[in-house]
């Protein structure tokens, strides 16, 4: 199965040239049918990526944008930058609706909630601020303030925070139970996300390395090896279905493991070159991956009917 | 129909009377007759029965009873204040023509009166003015009249003056001195006489009865009482009679004549009389005055002058400066200030010279041991390019920097002996207060980056340098990460508090809603104060000594058993010896108390038999009950682990059973299997042996025998971990 996943993903179905600058991070929205890209020049672009349309951009960061991510209803969009602000943006009009102030240097990463209702947003300060976006308060409604070092990616799910940080350890907020579980990687973690069941927790470490762990005891369940990091931040994933991992490597590539043997199924070759792929987003409703690496993105996987047309022009 | 056409009927027509009933009926005595309104009410009575008759039988009632205003309050509408008016008061027939108020149009009062005819006074030739002059006007002008001017042959002024005399028009302001001879005017205009219509029927000139007084006329002088407020004449006077004066109305001297001469004559005689007074006087030389001018009636008010006070006789002219602090002494005076010493001048030592103890007390103080130290080295805190807060007072500085040697070496107790005997005990202890502040305050920036970071040695290179001399716990964590021992090592949980706003966003209950969150809230928004006031006030180590507390004993009760649970079932024969997992003395005590009372709940109300039995545990984890799902589902277990040993065994959900069954005799669920990379990459580790590892659980198991014996060490570490609980509450709130 993981081998049939691989092989549909490995055809590049489209190239987008972003023009903005090296593209920090590409993130499909919550239906799977547009990704968003943010950009070193300091927007944000909309695009469709199957039929290669810009749909809109969203200028306003005062410095290059971090990360994005989309609304449940795909109706608003959040941002963050290294203008140490994080913005909601309405798709619709292109109007900026908040901004937070509050963090002291760069943002690297902001999420939604499930609703939508509350932004998360993790910083290179070591904080993560919580904002809420239905009421009239502009300040963090709360603050973690317990990495000892920058947080380089978050991920929420129902009713759990998970933040990864430079020092090495992976936090776990339960608000549910009211607990903070850490654990300590012992290596910089660049990218930490839930598998689709949330039972277990996949985190690319600084050494080259994407590891496995069990939320329920903390145990190592495996460990991916091969590619390279250098000293990139290079974000993770695990494939459609849930039996692959994927993760960008600095050899221009994306590299597909398997998820329970380790054996490494394939690479997406991004570019010939020994570019990054910092960022990669696995449509969540259809068998596609999106890369970016430098200033172009890359649609992988299988495509729909009616875009072929528009492929052949 | 022919022949009543020709007839036209005004009026309307009475019934037809029957021959029965023009006797039958018979009419009305006029005593029988009443008036009565539109509703058959009876309106007039009789002059002793009540006369007039309105409203409700003579109420302001109705057949319900009397119905008040509407009460409105007059807060709401204070200008819109209702003004009675007689109208109020009466009924709709009483407005009718044939009422006691009809409403109907007429004129005014003032129209009424108004005159017709008479030159230029009423308001209707005002209105209406012809746009041309008529042929008349137009010829006399030709002939030279001027509007305004009379018609006649031209008059003197003499001529002019009798003449207005006989017309009675004479006025007594205008009075021409000279009569200049030879110059004529023309005649005065004539006013046609206005003739007031009669409209009453009263005699001749008789005005009625009028008003007393009015409001826009000038009161008159003085009223008699006997008239009563009413003036006029009750009775007329004839045509042919004239009026009296009414004398006693109004009595007034200014109406008496008391010179037998015309008020003309009467001037020019009283002129004269004061013009020859002023000459008199004025060749007597009384009046300073000049010709042509008269002394004043009245003086002048002249400002009355009063002299100054008179100065006394011995009073001696002298003005002293006030001296100030700040202004400079004079020198003799500062050193006489100098040389006198009071009693706060001198120091407690010469005090107690004066006084003759002085032996004694530094004696004492003498033979205090003073702490052989070197303090010659500079303290990082006070190097080069560091705030110092004590650099105005060298002496006290150098104290400081004795002080963080001291503090170094933790015996910041003998400080007291450094400390000049001057200083009181109170002051002593205050700058010990002050040294131990302002160290906390003035750390090295080192120091407080240090508490946010961890430095790469300790993340990449912890093996080989060790930088402090007892293991670091952080390290430890770090180690069993490097040495894949994943699980209870890495693992570290502590409380958390989410926010109520944050729970109610995420749509979940709030934790521990009932336990009050010992920390204060934090204040929202970033200040570099936040990162001061988050540093423990110890020396950054102190973060580190909670990791194998937090990673060994855990802290929830719940999370105690399912960490425990995978740690019994480990099947390598290293571990088998491990001790059961902890008693629950170790935990928080929240906890502890919410045990208690489970406690007590239990004596209460369950049976003895019960209660010896062994508390049931936690219901096992549910993955590990369920069957597989997510990740797992798609797995071929046995593949994977017959190709690739090495590779960690997925979870055990999928184990077989047999393991468990083998060893029915533990309790619980089922035990995972061996992982089969863990014991050889424990024993690959560098520089940590099988023992080693090993050790580290036995002396686990030797500390809570240990725990019995209630040593010292023990105690010390749960302190520390009470401590360290306290410190979680306090930073997530």
């Amino acid at each position: 199965m993981a081998a049939e996943i691989v092989e549909a993903l490995s055809s590049c179905i489209r190239t987008i040239d972003c023009k903005q600058g090296a593209v920090r991070a590409v993130r499909f929205n919550a239906d799977g049918s547009y990704c968003l890209t943010c950009g070193s020049d300091r927007k944000i672009k909309l695009w469709n990526p199957n039929k290669n349309l810009l749909l809109k951009t969203y200028p306003g960061h005062g410095k290059e944008a971090m990360d994005v991510a989309g609304s449940c209803d795909s109706a608003k969009l959040v941002s963050c930058g290294a203008d140490k602000m994080v913005i909601i943006w309405d798709v619709a009009t292109g109007q900026s609706l908040r901004r937070y102030r509050g963090h002291a240097t760069v943002v690297s990463c902001v999420r939604f909630n499930e609703d939508s209702s509350v932004v998360i947003s993790g910083s290179h300060d070591n904080s993560v601020r919580i904002w809420d976006t239905r009421s009239n308060i502009y300040d963090p409604i709360q603050i973690l303030n317990d990495a000892k070092d920058s947080i380089t990616s978050i991920q929420v799910t129902e009713n759990k925070i998970l933040t990864g940080s430079v020092d090495g350890k992976i936090r776990e907020y339960d608000l549910r139970a009211g607990q903070l579980t850490t654990d300590t990687l012992g290596e910089a973690t660049t990218s930490v996300t839930y598998t689709r069941d949330g039972q277990c927790v996949l985190a690319s470490c600084a050494d080259a390395s994407v590891r496995l762990i069990d939320t329920t005891a903390g145990e190592l369940l495996n460990e991916f090896r091969g590619h390279t990091t250098k000293d990139y931040c290079v974000e993770t994933a695990t494939g459609p279905g849930d039996s692959t991992i994927l993760c960008g490597s600095s050899d221009g590539c994306v590299w597909i493991w398997e998820l329970v043997t380790g054996n490494v199924l394939g690479k997406l070759t991004h570019s010939s070159l020994p570019t990054v792929v910092p960022s990669l987003s696995i449509n969540p409703s259809a068998n596609q991956v999106l890369t970016a690496s430098e200033g172009c993105i890359k649609l992988w996987g299988e495509m729909s009917p009616e875009d072929i047309l528009i492929c052949d022009d | 129909m022919g022949t009543t056409e020709a007839y036209t009927f005004y009026g309307t027509q009475l019934e037809e009377l029957t021959e029965d009933e023009l006797w039958a009926k018979k009419p009305v005595p006029v005593e029988e007759q009443v008036a009565t309104d539109k509703q058959g009410r009876r309106r007039f009575h009789g002059a002793f029965t009540g006369g007039f008759s309105a409203g409700y039988f003579n109420t302001v009632g109705s057949e319900e009873g009397w119905t008040p205003a509407t009460f409105r309050s007059t807060r709401a509408e204070k200008e819109a204040k209702r003004q009675q008016r007689p109208e109020d008061f009466m009924d709709d027939e009483d407005q009718e023509v044939f009422g006691i108020a009809p409403k109907v149009l007429r004129a005014r009062q003032e129209y009424k009166k108004a005159t017709i005819g008479g030159h230029g006074s009423t308001s209707l030739e005002g209105l209406l003015r012809p746009v041309r002059d008529t042929v008349g006007v137009l010829l006399l002008r030709r002939m030279g009249w001027r509007p305004g001017q009379g018609v006649g042959p031209r008059q003197t002024a003499a001529e002019k003056r009798r003449r207005r005399q006989v017309a009675g028009r004479a006025e007594e302001e205008e009075e021409p001195e000279d009569d200049l001879e030879g110059v004529t005017f023309a005649p005065d205009d004539l006013t046609s006489l206005t003739v007031a219509p009669k409209t009453n029927t009263y005699g001749m000139g008789y005005v009625g009865l009028a008003t007393p007084f009015s409001l826009f006329e000038p009161p008159k002088p003085v009223m008699n009482a006997a008239v009563g407020g009413v003036r006029g004449q009750a009775f007329g006077v004839g045509a042919f009679e004239r009026e009296d004066d009414d004398i006693y109305a109004a009595d007034d001297m200014s109406r008496y004549d008391f010179f037998l001469e015309s008020a003309n004559e009467n001037r020019k005689r009283r002129n004269d009389e004061k013009r020859a007074e002023i000459e008199k006087k004025r060749r007597h030389g009384e009046s300073k005055c000049l010709e042509n001018f008269a002394e004043a009636k009245e003086k002048m008010a002249t400002a009355t002058f009063y002299p100054p006070p008179q100065v006394p006789k011995h009073f001696v002219p002298k003005h002293g400066v006030k001296q100030t602090r700040f202004s400079e002494q004079k020198p003799q005076v500062a050193q006489k200030l100098a040389e006198r010493r009071g009693r706060h001048d001198l120091s407690a030592e010469q005090r107690g010279v004066l006084v003759g103890e002085v032996e004694r007390k530094t004696e004492s103080l003498v033979r205090k041991p003073v702490p052989v130290l070197d303090f010659e080295v500079v303290p990082a805190e006070l190097q080069l390019g560091q705030f110092n807060p004590f650099s105005h007072n060298p002496e006290k500085l150098k104290r400081y920097q004795q002080y963080l040697t001291l503090r170094k070496m933790k015996q910041t107790d003998k400080l007291v002996c450094l400390q000049p005997p001057e200083l009181t005990e109170w002051e002593k202890s205050r700058e010990l207060n002050e040294f131990e502040q302002a160290a906390v305050l003035f750390r090295p920036l080192a120091a407080q980056i240090s508490d946010r970071f961890v430095s790469a040695s300790t993340l990449v290179g912890s093996e080989e340098t060790p930088t402090h001399t007892e293991q670091s716990p952080v390290e430890e964590s770090v180690k069993a990460a490097k040495l894949k021992m994943f699980g209870k090592m890495t693992r570290d949980i502590a409380p958390w508090q989410p926010c109520a706003l944050l729970c109610k966003r995420f749509n979940v209950p709030e934790p521990n809603s009932g336990v009050v969150a010992s920390g204060s809230k934090k204040k929202a928004g970033f200040s570099v104060f936040d990162f001061l006031a988050a540093q423990p006030a110890e020396t950054p180590k102190v973060p580190d000594e909670k990791q194998p507390e937090a990673s060994s004993s855990q802290a929830k009760p719940e999370e105690a058993a399912s960490a425990a649970d995978p740690e019994s079932r480990q099947p390598q024969p290293q571990l088998q010896q491990l001790p059961p997992p902890k008693p629950r003395e170790v935990f928080t005590t929240e906890k502890m108390t919410v045990e208690d009372k489970m406690d007590l709940f239990k004596s209460v109300f369950l049976s003895s038999s019960e209660d010896e039995e062994e508390p049931p545990e936690e219901p096992p984890p549910k993955r590990r009950s369920s069957p597989a799902r997510g990740v797992f589902k798609s797995l071929d277990l046995m593949a994977p682990r017959a190709e690739k040993p090495k590779v960690a065994a997925p979870p055990p959900a999928e184990q077989p059973e047999a393991p468990a069954a083998a060893r029915s005799d533990l309790y619980g669920p089922a035990l995972p299997p061996a992982r089969p990379s863990a014991p050889a990459e424990a024993s690959a580790a560098p520089g940590r042996s099988r023992e080693e590892v090993l050790g580290r659980w036995v002396e686990k198991q030797r500390k809570k025998e240990k725990k019995s014996r209630d040593s010292s060490r023990s105690r010390e570490r749960k302190s520390k971990k009470k401590h360290k609980k306290h410190k979680h509450h306090h930073r997530s709130p």
